[in-house]
């Protein structure tokens, strides 16, 4: 490649899946979920590993402003015991 | 005057005289600072999602009332300051989903009958009647749960 010379590269399968047109839903846009609740649990749990941790937008697919709010949602959920922080080596 | 949500989480190793009697003082507060209750409900006895100060389970009590933001302010610090919640969160409710007035719950779940004969008469509900369903609803499953701790 030349230095200093602009190359128009063609966008690779990755940014074609990021950029949305073969991106499938995420599960809000599928149900039409515009409010995030915290005490909904159920809701919540699709947003967690299976050590309950928070996935990464990468993977919920959700826009930044939903990431956000389910973030702040299953905080919340923590903090009352509605959700756990973690299920790695759980003692009992 | 905003709306806010409110959960607390008592311990239910207590007496439920004792987690009655913060219930009440909660409702009281906010009826006596010009606060009205929009909303009770009373998920019972869970098991917590991790161990807390070793409790293995809470009484959940949900509260939607419209108050003062410096009156929430200070009853944010007496929950703090309350012992027997293991957990409370206040948190304000958006403009677009403020609830309805839900009388029924508010005359039965938020206190027992004698400590708010204010909201009773309010709501229409006759006192004694009001009292019965108390007593039936809230006192009985606590009750009952307590025995399960004890066995689990």
């Amino acid at each position: 490649m030349q230095r200093g010379k602009f190359v128009k590269r063609r966008p690779s399968l990755a940014a074609k899946i990021r950029a949305g047109a073969m991106r499938k839903p995420s599960y809000l846009e599928e149900h039409g979920i515009k409010f995030i609740d915290y005490k909904d649990v159920k809701l919540l749990q699709r947003f967690v590993s299976p050590a309950a941790k928070i996935l990464p937008r990468r993977l919920t697919r959700l826009n930044q402003q939903q990431q956000r709010d389910i973030t702040t949602a299953i905080k919340r959920a923590r903090h009352l015991a509605l959700m756990p922080f973690t299920t790695d080596a759980e003692a009992y | 005057m905003a709306t806010y949500e409110q959960v607390a989480v008592f311990d239910t190793n207590l007496e439920n005289e004792l987690i009655e009697g913060d219930i009440r003082k909660i409702h009281d507060y906010v009826v006596n600072n010009g606060g009205q209750f929009r909303r009770w409900e009373r998920w019972g006895k869970r098991r917590l999602a991790y161990e807390i100060a070793h409790r293995q389970y809470g009484y959940y009590v949900l509260a939607i009332y419209d108050l003062d933001s410096k009156a929430t302010k200070e009853l944010d610090r007496m929950l703090r300051i309350t012992p027997s919640l293991i957990r409370f969160l206040i948190t304000r409710v958006e403009d677009s989903r403020i609830p309805e007035i839900d009388a029924e719950s508010v005359a039965t779940l938020g206190a027992i009958a004698e400590a708010a004969p204010e909201s009773l008469d309010a709501s229409g509900v006759k006192p004694g009647e009001a009292a019965v369903v108390v007593e039936e609803e809230v006192v009985a499953p606590l009750a009952d749960e307590v025995e399960t701790e004890e066995s689990a």
